[in-house]
């Protein structure tokens, strides 16, 4: 396929009617960020398929959206149109590619096709709308004579010349590289095996003849059984195989419904972690919310404790504080307190201080009788009296010792007073600066808490909660989806061991059965034919296994070619092709993981354009790579490396690029020759009025052919 | 004019066909070269294979075995 002409009018940035030429080989656009690169590349996916790759404000990534929901108008249009007033928007492509009537794969000479997507604006009350959707039209252009296509076979059109599968490899971002190319995923390699080799011709052969073999052996069996010729040993054999196929054939079938399923689980898988990159930062946000939130309320609630508690304990302390002085000052007091009590325990009395208590000695003064020597005791006898001084002296006594006790006690407060209220000078401070610290950790949580807010904007924080669920969800998701995968992985081993069991068994009894029916009926067509149909059925079996190898042997081969082409022959690694897509390194074999980003990206457009040069070469089949920003990741001499070999790959590419601005003059004529680049145009967004402002209304993207 | 998906499949077949086990096969069971390309190019002949249900193969299965019984039925005849 070949794209001759492009004619974008009033889209996007392309104000009037912009024709763009090309033709086999390598075609470049160049042209700074903002120069309209990628509405160039907008306009061809528009015109085909009626997407444009823009960013979605609800994901906040790039994708693939209707263009209904996008203003793909020229901004400039909007000062300059009426109320009322409307233009149109059209691209239209003109390229040569297989007659869609014909066979697929035939090698007959390719047909003119013009695909034109139009669509025209009006200034309304409610600003710029479509006045009916885009509308595509086809026309086909063979042997000089224009036909239309109705709308009803657009899609079979599309798919036939585009084929679903094949869209990915053809038209791609830079920036969709990793997601569209990452063969490391088996499923990603077996579907483009599949979809661009010619490998499964073979496979459906090999299908064809499994078929003919069974059907010609029932023949054979049929013919036989209407002859009676079958004895009862070999009319068992005849229905031991046709039940071994059967059963062979129903869990053929179950071992392909598990493939499928795996493979629609892997790739279920894949999506799923597709979504979640545009939403893992939502549970990032999510977390690191709670985190600190939770560190605030834990913060909040220290604070809360000093000023509370720790008052609380200070309280009674905090009562007397600053009153060191008056404390200190109550010492002489104290000390002639105690020398009181000093002086009344001084005192003597002959009555022992081992008599019982004061009502005894109240009762003996009463009765006059002394009970401890059981004499009368006369008033106002020395005993009398000596008594009357007990009786005293226990008064005198529990005055003292309460003195005593109060004194204990107030220099017990007083020491404790004297060497507390310092500390506590010392305590309110340290507690002052924890609180300090805590009300500016306070501060400082609430400022985080508020930029994380700033960060996610309106919309992300209102729906925060929504979108980290979903993310959550996905991520749940993905943990069913391994799980699954795991148990269907071991049913599917289970299940090829038990195949390739009843195979062996089916295939000693077809020997049995080969012994007798071609010993005794080679007079039979069927028998005959069946011959035939061995051979078919060995060879195309070794042709599929070796297509499959020769294949990957293939693609290994231009894979590796390709890379060292893009990196001049500076590559670390080498590519290996199997379970998945690998590089390990030239010499251990060793795998290599942390490749520098160009070498990811030239080992990714290796494998993908040998895929696409082995469709060209083997199955004639050729797309032209319509690529945007391939060369953003390499370097100025990558860059260089890949442009003067990435042509070679392909029939036609035509490359949208900001990086060949870093070329001198002298350095892109000499590109332009050595890459044997057929087009070059060169993208400029400049002001409509030099004076009108910086704004988008007053921009037009303009190119200028180089070559 | 270029070489199409099902040139390179007869020549990658011929070239098995060569090999000494398949060339031995046929002498032994006598099959004859003009039938065996011929069967070929009936299974060369469905251009639905990467989306090929079993109607497919069926329909592939019954051209390619009837082409070898008839072709072998009208030698004999």
């Amino acid at each position: 396929m070949i794209i001759r002409q492009v004619t974008i009018c009033n889209f996007f940035c392309y104000l009037g009617e912009n024709k763009f030429a090309f033709d086999e080989g390598l075609n470049i656009v160049s042209g700074r960020n903002g120069s309209g690169k990628s509405q160039f590349f907008n306009a061809f996916y528009w015109t085909f398929f009626d997407k444009i790759y823009t960013e979605d404000n609800a994901e906040k990534k790039k994708k693939w959206t209707d263009s209904r929901n996008v203003a793909i108008y020229p901004h400039a249009l909007i000062p300059v149109t009426d109320p009322g007033g409307q233009f149109t928007t059209s691209v239209s492509v003109s390229f040569n590619a297989d007659d869609y009537n014909k066979p697929a794969y035939s090698a007959e000479e390719p047909v003119t096709y013009i695909f034109k997507r139009e669509v025209t604006f009006r200034n309304t009350d409610r600003g710029f709308s479509a006045i009916i959707p885009a509308e595509l039209s086809i026309e086909y252009i063979k042997d000089g004579e224009t036909f239309i296509l109705s709308r009803g076979e657009h899609d079979m059109v599309l798919d036939k010349i585009f084929p679903k599968s094949i869209r990915k490899f053809m038209w791609y971002q830079g920036e969709t590289m990793d997601e569209l190319y990452n063969f490391s995923k088996v499923p990603t390699l077996n579907a483009a095996i599949n979809e661009i080799s010619y490998f499964p011709k073979y496979d459906f052969m090999n299908k064809v003849v499994i078929a003919a073999d069974k059907s010609i052996n029932k023949k054979i069996e049929k013919e036989l059984a209407q002859q009676n010729r079958l004895t009862r040993e070999q009319n068992a054999i005849y229905n031991d195989i046709s039940f071994l196929e059967k059963t062979i054939d129903l869990k053929e079938g179950q071992k392909n419904e598990l493939a499928e399923q795996l493979f629609n689980l892997e790739d279920e898988m894949t999506r799923t972690e597709q979504k979640l990159e545009g939403m893992d930062q939502f549970v990032e946000y999510k977390v690191k919310l709670a985190q600190l939130e939770a560190e605030l309320r834990n913060v909040k609630d220290k604070i809360d404790d000093i000023d509370i508690n720790t008052k609380e304990r200070l309280i009674n302390t905090w009562m007397l504080n600053r009153c060191d002085k008056l404390i200190k000052a109550s010492g002489p007091n104290l000390e002639m307190l105690n020398a009181e009590i000093q002086q009344q325990q001084a005192h003597k009395n002959p009555v022992p201080m081992n008599l019982p208590g004061p009502e005894y000695v109240e009762q003996m003064l009463n009765d006059k009788v002394c009970y401890i020597c059981e004499r009368p005791v006369e008033p106002e006898s020395d005993a009398y009296e000596a008594l009357k001084r007990r009786l005293n002296d226990f008064e005198l006594n529990a005055q003292v010792k309460l003195l005593q006790e109060n004194y204990t006690e107030l220099n017990r407060y007083r020491k404790k007073l004297l060497t507390d209220l310092p500390k506590i000078n010392e305590e309110i401070a340290e507690n002052q600066t924890k609180q300090d610290n805590l009300i500016k950790r306070r501060n400082a949580l609430g400022k985080q808490i508020n930029n994380l807010f700033a960060d996610l904007g309106m919309e992300g924080r209102a729906d925060l909660d929504t979108r980290a669920t979903a993310a959550q969800q996905n991520v749940q998701k993905l943990k069913t989806y391994r799980a699954d995968i795991t148990a269907k992985q071991k049913r599917l081993s289970a299940l090829e061991q038990e195949l390739m069991s009843q195979k062996a068994s089916l295939f000693e009894k077809k020997r049995v059965r080969d012994g007798f029916t071609k010993a005794d009926q080679s007079n039979l067509v069927e028998s005959q034919a069946a011959d035939y149909i061995t051979l078919f059925l060995k060879s195309i079996s070794v042709l599929k296994d070796r297509a499959y190898d020769t294949l990957i042997a293939e693609l290994e081969q231009e894979s590796n070619r390709l890379y060292a082409l893009y990196l001049d022959n500076k590559q670390q690694g080498r590519i290996t092709i199997g379970n998945g897509v690998h590089v390990v390194d030239v010499k251990t074999d060793l795998p290599l993981i942390d490749l520098n980003q160009g070498e990811v990206v030239a080992q990714k457009l290796a494998v993908a354009n040998a895929f696409l040069s082995l469709s060209e070469r083997k199955m004639n089949r050729s797309y032209p790579l319509i690529a945007d920003a391939p060369s953003s990741d390499l370097d100025a001499v990558n860059t260089y490396n890949l442009t003067v070999n990435i042509g070679g790959s392909f029939e036609q590419i035509i490359i949208m690029s900001k990086d060949y601005i870093q070329f001198s003059d002298h350095d892109l004529n000499k590109l332009i020759v050595e890459a044997n680049v057929k087009h070059f145009y060169r993208i400029d967004n400049q002001y409509i009025d030099p004076n009108g402002g910086t704004s988008r209304q007053n921009r037009r993207s303009i190119a200028t052919i180089i070559k | 004019m270029k070489k199409s998906l099902n040139d390179s499949l007869r020549e990658e077949f011929a070239g098995v066909l060569a090999q000494p086990e398949y060339t031995e096969l046929a002498a032994t069971k006598k099959l004859d070269d003009m039938i065996v390309r011929g069967a070929f190019e009936k299974l060369l002949s469905s251009d639905r294979f990467l989306e090929a249900g079993t109607e497919d193969v069926e329909k592939s299965r019954s051209e390619f075995e009837n082409y070898i019984i008839n072709t072998l039925k009208t030698r004999r005849h």
